[in-house]
């Protein structure tokens, strides 16, 4: 039995014609990234969330260091990138994405960049954040939220978007 | 065929080639985080959040104002809440999840949760709203919006998060 299924399928395509049911405490495992279609449509592996301050709302103080999501389940986050519109003048300006758990307030929040992202650096350009060397400071527990808390005074600062991929664990 | 349900039934599978579940067929995976591609569990359900910042839930016209747009059928799973400041107003100040179809105004919408989330409870904790008792309060069809509407005077309040977890129906 088990030698014809698996020549079948080292060698052939398969096309499954009735319903499939994989029992509790199995997995399935598609090696490859993107190798899942539901309906013609890849599947998605990550979540993105993110935080916007548009126009000249990133001048304001206040509107940092404010929730911007709060985990349903455990994640890890995978990547963070920031973009504005028009950089921040004068002396040193940058923000970190920070998590908290409930009733931790964002004073005790745990940084998940290694460094703060530049918010003088170049307008219209990509910036990536480097993760923390500790994995768990960028790792979610289920109700954990997460923060971007700015340093500096974000003078001139425009159009400010934080993306974060997160990744289920 | 008859070989194949013999051998899923005992055995683990590697399958070296492309596989097909035709149409009107399901795969189910019995357990959560039990689907991996390329490494990574495949999500079961998406978020979406609600978030006023700084000072911005002092203004009710901020309330009330589309954040969702169903793209198909979803049903709501959970809600969580955090602010930053509590209201302080004499009053209930509270948030209710909200949903209507195109064509309802937010004033006719029909409340998801069983009570309004009070805004003037501790700030920095989580709290979790309670679904209605009546499903077809939390199911969105295709189309419908979701809305969170302000009940009472948010004096002082800060820093609104308010996150939904949807599942497909």
């Amino acid at each position: 039995m088990a030698a014809i299924y698996e020549e079948k399928n080292a060698s052939l395509s398969t096309t499954l014609g009735a319903n499939i049911t994989l029992s509790t405490g199995y997995t399935l495992t598609a090696t490859d990234a993107d190798s899942v279609t539901i309906g013609g449509i890849k599947a998605p592996q990550r979540v993105m969330e993110g935080f916007a301050l548009t126009g000249t709302a990133p001048q304001t103080a206040a509107n940092w260091g404010n929730p911007f999501f709060i985990a349903d389940r455990a994640y890890k986050i995978v990547t963070v990138r920031e973009r504005h519109t028009t950089a921040a003048s004068g002396g040193v300006v940058t923000c970190m994405l920070a998590k908290a758990a409930s009733a931790t307030a964002v004073g005790g929040a745990t940084n998940c960049l290694s460094a703060g992202i530049d918010l003088t650096a170049a307008a219209d350009t990509n910036q990536s954040g480097a993760l923390s060397a500790t994995a768990a400071n960028y790792a979610l527990a289920a109700g954990d939220s997460l923060f971007v808390v700015l340093t500096g005074t974000p003078t001139s600062l425009v159009g400010f978007r934080l993306s974060v991929e997160l990744e289920l664990v | 065929m008859a070989t194949f349900e013999d051998i899923n039934t005992t055995l683990s599978n590697t399958l070296s080639a492309n596989t097909v579940i035709t149409t009107g067929h399901t795969l189910t995976a019995t357990d959560a985080d039990s689907l991996l591609i390329g490494g990574v569990k495949m999500p079961q359900r998406i978020v979406k959040t609600f978030r006023l910042t700084g000072a911005a839930p002092q203004t009710v016209a901020n309330w009330g104002n589309p954040f969702f747009i169903a793209d198909r059928a979803y049903q709501v799973v959970t809600v969580r809440e955090r602010h930053t400041t509590a209201g302080t107003n004499g009053s209930a100040v509270s948030v209710m999840l909200t949903k209507a179809a195109s064509a309802t105004a937010v004033g006719t919408g029909t409340a998801c949760l069983s009570a309004g989330i009070d805004l003037k409870a501790t700030a920095d904790a989580n709290q979790s709203g309670s679904l209605n008792a009546t499903p077809g309060n939390y199911q969105l069809a295709a189309g419908d919006s979701l809305f969170a509407v302000l009940t009472g005077t948010p004096t002082s309040l800060a820093g609104v998060c308010m996150t939904v977890e949807l599942e497909a129906i």
